[in-house]
């Protein structure tokens, strides 16, 4: 669930209907730039210490908070500009550019996961059993919103996430796929997660690396088999 | 097919007709005839599965589990018919039991109607799923035809997490 809910190369891969929808919808997905990045421009994985890490990207695929896509329709455009000067003048053109302009898939170690994208979705995640997660997620929304806002809010929350949403249900395809190939544990007992792992220490891990996936589990090794990082 | 639309052809909303159209429907939605599926719909109609704590909630204010456009449901079905749609590649097999159909009121072209559903899913070497729950429909007629203007399937299930994901047409 950690990996799924940072991992950004696995986009094109699982969402490609996802990347259909939002195209035939007008929203411009850029082809891939540059050798190694799978999104337009950089983004980053940070390690943010005791386990707890972040994604740092460039947003191409809208925000109600705010950046306009076709999907929230031509009425929506003079709300969002408004709604982008209103944080350009609380918090300077720097800062509303970090607010309206980025997302970031957030987690804190061991299953608090906060992602800040198409809409902000909260999820909680425990273990009932072995080969069960019951997982919790909620969607975040500011309390000063107008009606129009919460409705473009929950519509583009819908776009992706959720059991009915274009992306989520494939997640969890994916995820029961990989539970299944995981009982062959005795036989293949490693998962491979070394993108990035060339790079030195000054380098910087980008999203599609798995520097940040490792933060998680070096956490997890340190706890849970006393092995140290 | 042909004893559908001469059914349908007398345009009335009584309960033949909408037995007619629901049973049409269900079979076209097992039979992963998709596209023909569309064709029952009004080019505005919208398709909603509603919170399980908060069925008569209003889409713009409450987080739905599915709250289609008929933009959306467009795209929906693209999707599902793409084998990079991993929930739904290969497709659920479904079996829908539609069941308890009434005409609740008819205003000039409009009707609403409602039915109880059992679907149930089977899907890879998963156990069966069986969603439960009901239809609420507004229906229109337009010239011979009866379609569907809105479709809203209520699930009657406590949680998702047991039933999966609703990743097809319900």
């Amino acid at each position: 669930m950690v990996e799924n809910s940072v991992d950004d190369y696995h986009l094109l891969a699982t969402h490609s209907t996802w990347l259909n929808y939002m195209r035939n919808s007008g929203v411009n997905i850029q082809p891939p730039k540059g050798s190694g990045l799978l999104l337009p421009t950089k983004g980053f994985g940070k390690d943010l210490g005791n386990g707890h890490l972040t994604t740092d990207n460039p947003n191409f695929r809208g925000r109600p908070v705010a950046k306009w896509i076709s999907v929230y329709g031509e009425d929506a455009k003079a709300d969002i500009d408004q709604i982008r000067s209103e944080l350009v003048k609380r918090l300077g053109d720097g800062r509303a550019a970090r607010v309206a302009d980025t997302n970031r898939n957030l987690s804190i170690f061991p299953n608090l996961i906060i992602n800040d994208g198409s809409a902000v979705t909260v999820r909680f995640f425990y273990p009932i059993g072995p080969d069960r997660m019951r997982v919790t997620a909620w969607a975040l929304g500011p309390v000063e919103e107008t009606e129009a806002q919460r409705a473009r809010r929950l519509y583009a929350f819908l776009t992706f996430y959720g059991p009915g949403g274009f992306a989520t249900p494939d997640d969890v395809a994916a995820l029961e796929a990989a539970q299944q190939g995981y009982q062959a544990y005795r036989e293949v007992p490693w998962n491979d997660m070394s993108r990035g792992m060339a790079k030195g220490p000054d380098e910087e891990q980008l999203h599609t690396d798995e520097g940040h996936l490792r933060v998680f589990w070096r956490k997890w090794s340190e706890m849970m088999e006393k092995r140290g990082v | 097919m042909s004893e559908v639309s001469t059914k349908a052809n007398r345009a009335e909303f009584n309960r033949d007709s909408v037995e007619d159209l629901f049973f049409h429907e269900a079979e076209l939605l097992d039979a992963w005839k998709l596209d023909e599926w569309l064709g029952l719909l009004t080019d505005d109609a919208t398709y909603y599965v509603p919170p399980n704590d908060s069925p008569d909630a209003d889409p713009r204010h409450a987080l739905f589990t599915i709250a289609d456009d008929m933009p959306r449901l467009k795209e929906r079905i693209i999707r599902l018919k793409d084998p990079n749609c991993h929930a739904e590649y290969p497709h659920s097999r479904t079996r829908r039991l539609i069941s308890n159909i009434r005409i609740k009121n008819v205003d000039g072209d409009s009707a609403t109607a409602t039915a109880n559903f059992l679907v149930y899913r089977h899907r890879r070497a998963e156990p069966p799923r069986v969603f439960a729950g009901h239809y609420i429909y507004k229906l229109k007629r337009i010239g011979s035809d009866l379609r569907i203007f809105e479709r809203k399937a209520v699930l009657d299930a406590e949680e998702l997490g047991a039933l999966g994901a609703v990743s097809f047409i319900l």
